[in-house]
Order: C-alpha cells, then sequence, then structure tokens
C-alpha cells in the first residue's frame, strides 16, 4: 500500500532509527512453560510470541497418521487482543495459510521418521503483533522444539527483507510493513543455507530480490545466534545445579 | 564405558565426528559421512558400541525401552495372555511417544506357574511391570515381588479394592477378589511412580 | 503427569486424609500469585497473572458499537475465553468448548453483575453510539484453578484500561456530521482516559473430594475434584456471584465455611491487586 505522505527514511535512517540493514531488538527466552514439551518465549520489535511444543504424541484423528513418520501440526494463532482492532478469535484463512507453510519448513528440518504415526503439535501464539509475526514465530518454534528434545538437523530460523522508498531494507517495521513497496519473508536452515520458507508480496526485480535474499540471509543468521544464545544460557545453568 | 568429551553443550547440527571414525547414536545423525548432534546436550563416545551420542540436556520424547519400569491399564484378559496398554514410563512426565499396546504373556506373570491370567488380573487394573522386548511388540513381565497390580476394581460395583491381608476387599460392597499385587498395593507414591 | 485420575485420587485422598496436600500447602492456602499490568501493548489494558504454575493473559480491547435497544445509554461489555492447545494437552483447537464458555460466563458475571464498570459513562450518543468492551482472556499454562486467575488477569486489565480517544478520534471526526452530540463528547474527552471502574469483587474457587476441601485447587487436584466453588465477594465481605461446578454436591455448613474462607482469601488477594495497579 502506497502512501505519498509517508516519509520512511530521515536523513538516511529509517522511522525508528535502525540503518538499513539492522535488525529489530530481539530477546529470547527458552522453557518457560510448566505444561508443554518444549517452549519458547520471544520479543521481536514490539511482537510478543509464545511458542509450546506438544509430543511427538499420538497423532488423533487417525486418518491423518503417517505411518512411516510423524506429522508437524504447526497452529499460528493471533489473540484477539494483539493487534489494533480486536481480531475475532479463532483460525481465519490467513493464520491457515501461515500454519501450513510453517508447518511445511519444520517438517524438513525434523528426523520424524522415529516417530511413525505420531503428531508433533506447534503451537504459535501472538500476543502482541507488530510487523513480521511469521518470522518471529518460525524463530521462536526452532527454539521450542530444541526445548522440547525433538530429534533435528538443525535450528531453522527466519527474517525478512523488503523494500521501502526504492531502498532494500532488513526486518520490515510496522509503517514499513504498511507503506512500504515488498515484503520477502525467510526461514532458513542456518547450517547448510537451504531456504524452508519463502514468500514475497509487492514488487522487485530480479536484481533487487538477489540483493534482499542476500540481506535476508544474513539476517537469519544473525537470528540464529540469538536463538543458540538462548538455549546455551538456559542449559548452561541447568547443567551447572546438577 | 561412556567418555564424555567435554562439558560444552552441543546443539542440533553440530558437527561430533565421522562415520569413518564412529556409528552415529542416540541423538545425534549421520549426513553425508559427517555425524551431528540431533538435540541439545553433551557430546559423549560409547567405547564399547564405537559411537558417538549426545546426552541430553532437555527432556527429551518417551520411547519404551528394554528394561523400563512401567504403568500399564489392563485393556482384556485372555486364556493365554493379558493386553495392557503402557501409561506411564517410571520417573518420565512426559507421554509416551512410540507403540504403547502392550502383551503379558501368561508364562511371564509369576515365577510360579500361573494356569490362567484371569486369577490374576481383571480389566481396568493398573499394573507395574517391566519391558522385556519392544520389537516387533512391547513385551511385559511381572515376576518380580514389585511387580504386579497396584490398583485395582471391584467387578461388581467398581468401587477402588483395598488390600485386607492377602486379598483384596471392596468396602463398599464387601466383595472379595483376589488378584497378583505388587508388594506396595495401596500405599505407593505418588512421586515414585 | 500421565498417571491415570484414579491413582491420583487414592494418593492424594491418602495425603489428605492426614492433613497434607501433594505441594505441602495447608488446605486453605494459595499457591503464589504474581500479577503483571501492561503487559499487551497493543490493548487498551492488559495483565499477566500467574498462580503457581498457571499463567493466563486478560487484554482489553475497546471499539465503537451500537447499544442494545434496552439500553441505549449503556456501553456493552463481552467476554470471551480461549483454552488454546498451548495451555494442556488436553486442549484442543477449534471453536470454544463447554468448559472454556463456562470459564468467560463466570468471569464475566463476576464483572457485569457487580456493576464495577460504569457503563452508563460509556455513552457517546445516546441511543446510537456507545463504547464496546472486549475482554479477552487467553489461557497458557494450566494447571490447575483458571476461574480465579481468569477472572484476577480480567480485573488487572480492566482496572489498567485507557479508553483509546487517540485511535478512535478519525472515526468519531467523521461521525460527527452525522451526530453532533459527538463534538460535546470530544470536548469532554480529548484525549485517552482512564475506564470508570467501582470496586471490583475477588472471586475464590475451593475443591472438594473425598471429604476435604481445598482452596486454589492444583491440576492434580481439579482432576480428582467431586465439588467446585467459586465465591466472588467485595470489600465490604458481601458476595457478589457464586458458580458451583462438577456432578459431586457440597452441604450447608461446608457452603458457608467455604465462602468464608474465600472472604478471607479475597480481602489478601484484592490488597495485592490494588498494590499492582497502584490504587
Amino acid at each position: 500500500m502506497k502512501n505519498d505522505n509517508i516519509k520512511l527514511f530521515r536523513d538516511g535512517k529509517r522511522v525508528d532509527g535502525r540503518a538499513t540493514d539492522d535488525l529489530r531488538p530481539i530477546k529470547i527466552e527458552a522453557g518457560v512453560l510448566h505444561r508443554a514439551d518444549g517452549s519458547c518465549y520471544l520479543e521481536w520489535g514490539g511482537n510478543k510470541i509464545m511458542v509450546a511444543v506438544y509430543g511427538p504424541r499420538e497423532a488423533i484423528p487417525r486418518h491423518t497418521q503417517n505411518h512411516l513418520r510423524a506429522i508437524v501440526n504447526a497452529r499460528y494463532n493471533m489473540a484477539a487482543f494483539s493487534v489494533e482492532d480486536r481480531k475475532r478469535p479463532g483460525p481465519d484463512r490467513r493464520s491457515r495459510e501461515i500454519s501450513k507453510v510453517i508447518s511445511e519448513a519444520l517438517e524438513k528440518i525434523l528426523l520424524l521418521e522415529k516417530f511413525p504415526r505420531a503428531s508433533i503439535d506447534v503451537n504459535i501464539e501472538v500476543l502482541n503483533a507488530e510487523a513480521g509475526t511469521r518470522c518471529a514465530g518460525l524463530t521462536a518454534a526452532g527454539v521450542a522444539l530444541a526445548d522440547a528434545g525433538i530429534p533435528m538437523k538443525d535450528i531453522p530460523v527466519a527474517c525478512a527483507a523488503g523494500k521501502i522508498e526504492g531502498q532494500l531494507v532488513l526486518d520490515l517495521g510496522k509503517e514499513e510493513d504498511n507503506y512500504g513497496d515488498a515484503d520477502l519473508p525467510v526461514a532458513i536452515s542456518p547450517r547448510t543455507g537451504e531456504i524452508l520458507l519463502l514468500q514475497m508480496d509487492g514488487h522487485l526485480t530480479f536484481d533487487e530480490f538477489e540483493k534482499a535474499l542476500d540481506m535476508a540471509i544474513k539476517g537469519c543468521n544473525k537470528v540464529s545466534e540469538l536463538q543458540k544464545a538462548a538455549i546455551i544460557q538456559k542449559y548452561k545453568v541447568e547443567l551447572e545445579v546438577e | 564405558m561412556v567418555e564424555n568429551m567435554n562439558n560444552n553443550l552441543v546443539l542440533p547440527g553440530d558437527k561430533l565426528s565421522t562415520s569413518e571414525e564412529l556409528m552415529p547414536g542416540d541423538g545425534t545423525f549421520e549426513e553425508g559421512g559427517i555425524i551431528r548432534a540431533a538435540r541439545v546436550g553433551i557430546y559423549c563416545i560409547d567405547e564399547k558400541q564405537r559411537s558417538a551420542t549426545v546426552k541430553p540436556a532437555t527432556s527429551t520424547p518417551v520411547i519404551i525401552k528394554r528394561g523400563d519400569i512401567v504403568l500399564a491399564e489392563v485393556r482384556s484378559v485372555k486364556s493365554s495372555m493379558v493386553i495392557a496398554e503402557v501409561i506411564h514410563v517410571k520417573g518420565k512426565k512426559r507421554v509416551i511417544s512410540s507403540d504403547t499396546n502392550g502383551t503379558l504373556r501368561v508364562s511371564e506373570i509369576s515365577k510360579s506357574y500361573v494356569k490362567d491370567p484371569s486369577t490374576e488380573f481383571s480389566l481396568g487394573d493398573i499394573i507395574r511391570a517391566k519391558v522385556q522386548q519392544v520389537k516387533p511388540s512391547v513385551q511385559l513381565e511381572t515376576k518380580d515381588p514389585r511387580f504386579g497390580v497396584i490398583q485395582s476394581f471391584c467387578s461388581k460395583c467398581r468401587h477402588v479394592l483395598t488390600k485386607n491381608g492377602n486379598s483384596l476387599e471392596c468396602s463398599k460392597c464387601g466383595n472379595r477378589e483376589r488378584r497378583r499385587i505388587a508388594d506396595d498395593y495401596g500405599t505407593y507414591d505418588l512421586d515414585q511412580l | 503427569m500421565t498417571i491415570t485420575p484414579s491413582i491420583k485420587r487414592e494418593y492424594l485422598s491418602k495425603l489428605a486424609s492426614q492433613g497434607k496436600r501433594a505441594d505441602n500447602r495447608k488446605f486453605g492456602d494459595y499457591r503464589p500469585i504474581k500479577i503483571e499490568i501492561g503487559y499487551i501493548p497493543k490493548a487498551e489494558g492488559s495483565a499477566r497473572v500467574k498462580i503457581g504454575n498457571t499463567q493466563v493473559v486478560a487484554g482489553v480491547k475497546m471499539d465503537l458499537g451500537d447499544p442494545y435497544p434496552d439500553t441505549p445509554d449503556s456501553g456493552v461489555m463481552t467476554t470471551a475465553a480461549e483454552m488454546i492447545p498451548m495451555a494442556s494437552p488436553d486442549f484442543e483447537s477449534g471453536p470454544p468448548r463447554e468448559d472454556a464458555i463456562e470459564l468467560a460466563r463466570v468471569v464475566d458475571r463476576g464483572i457485569r453483575e457487580s456493576e464495577i464498570i460504569e457503563v452508563e459513562k460509556l455513552c457517546i450518543v445516546p441511543g446510537e453510539k456507545i463504547w464496546m468492551i472486549f475482554i479477552d482472556i487467553h489461557i497458557i499454562d494450566y494447571d490447575g484453578n483458571l476461574f480465579d486467575a481468569a477472572s484476577l488477569a480480567s480485573l488487572a486489565a480492566l482496572m489498567t484500561a485507557n479508553v483509546p480517544i487517540q485511535r478512535i478520534k478519525p472515526m468519531l471526526e467523521k461521525l460527527q456530521e452525522r451526530y453532533p452530540e459527538i463534538g460535546n463528547y470530544l470536548k469532554e474527552h480529548p484525549d485517552n482516559y482512564t475506564l470508570p471502574l467501582r470496586e471490583p469483587p475477588i472471586s475464590c474457587t475451593s475443591a472438594k473430594f473425598g471429604n476435604v476441601i481445598v482452596m486454589d485447587p492444583s491440576l492434580d487436584e481439579e482432576e480428582i475434584a467431586e465439588a467446585r466453588l467459586t465465591v466472588a465477594t467485595d470489600e465490604k465481605g458481601d458476595i457478589r456471584a457464586m458458580q458451583k461446578g462438577l456432578n459431586g454436591s457440597f452441604t450447608v455448613d461446608e457452603i458457608k465455611k467455604v465462602i468464608k474462607a474465600s472472604i478471607d482469601n479475597g480481602k489478601k488477594i484484592r490488597e495485592e491487586l490494588y498494590k499492582i495497579v497502584g490504587k
């Protein structure tokens, strides 16, 4: 959505004072819930995300079971109070689509063959939303899955790049998301560089896409370090106590 | 012997060894000749098996293993065996991620001869048992005095039976029943199950 | 925990007969209560409440709406609770089940019937435009006693809520062409203002199993409970809402005892709540 009255750059800085390749502040905490098998709380800019992992457990209903491997059931949900205008509770078409692409991204990275007929349920709750919730949700899911001890090949991570006022930038903020020219959320396996999730809306030339993707991947790698630090923080202490 | 490499945590994806040197063990996976960690924990080498393993730092999915002490609920009593669903593995808090259908053959019930399983167990009994085998199916045994029924219900009125000497009694209807009971029937500690 | 309720019942009843609870609390004691306000910046008012390991987030959102024909000059309040699958392995996704509806309605009654919200002050154009208040309760971690956690979180969210004049102003100014009265309303309320509230009643929940009654039941205690009673009492110690749940029963004497204990605990919880919201 273009709006000529809104200026997204001032003196070469973005509206929130960031440079083009800066991330918003990120805080990650692993293992925050009592009931869940694994969990993560993540703040990313104004986003507040909680993720709970349950399983592997018997997949219900039965017809969803795969007798060779576990299925991944991600459920992305926005709390009614998480957005400016109250959202009606329950899934809508947008949240179902996001749930689907996140489930598929996670399936690639988990070692599912060890758990035939089971499901791994990943509940992503957006408590406060401010641009980039799917990337924040997937990033928190990666930490929660590791916290649940689910065997995995890597900790998946996500970050978006985009274009505002003709310039490529990392990690769109709220106004940038609303009034920018393009948004490119990307999830990767940071160890191999494989792309697990990719969406784009807006308008990019091929050249711009190449640069934006490179920017998003660099952002993913930075966020990946924060994920690892959060896990080490949680379990270093527990090992020392032992 | 399990050798602890160092006290640093390894994370999923971290390189541990190569498949030329070691076998990929518990908590690892192999990809293109490289053995990597599949979970958060401490890298260990099992010298006997010549395998790389990751001792988990997190809780992990519960998979029923040979030698586990479990609780199971009796689902049916047949002439040669008892079918019971494993509901809990001792010391674990999480639900079981593997197949939970257990079988207890008549010969594995007691050290002494049992002719008919229905004299020892009844539908709905909660039993403590040891896992003998997991593949191709979960096989249980209850020979030790620690094993057997830890809770059972009156076959007439479904009230919980209480231990009275060597037999069980229903405090509601006075019905007396016989079971192969575990030595802590009715006196177990929830945290020790 | 994967142990069946029948095993828990036998064990916890035995402990109770010795005057004990599994977490070493006295029968009348609450677990530690933690209230955090302003947890959700997007909401007009919000709070996160922990009672032991139980964790609930409540958010208040406000919007313009049309009044009900029978109360043309009053604001409207709705309460919804979501028992999302995050909170418990037993909660399923999908439309709210009976449990979630009962929970939302009990919290709603505690707020509505005690007339905490001064709804008559939430009218913008009589008969035409009023404020709608949505209280949404998100259960994040379920370890028993959702009733008290949900109602406490809702109260803390309401008591810290601001009427969002700034956000709604463009819409109000547009409506002003049709309803000139809005000009007066905006003159009176040029900026966000604190939601007008009266003194809140505090809910306390007890559960009965065997022949003991415990306050603030944990999940294990709730799972084996035969009967449950929630009592909301106000500052004066008067009763403002009650709900008896589950298929067991109480004697009249037990009910009276539970009410007395609820008044005592309610007093302590109210002090804590006032301290946090700065009242």
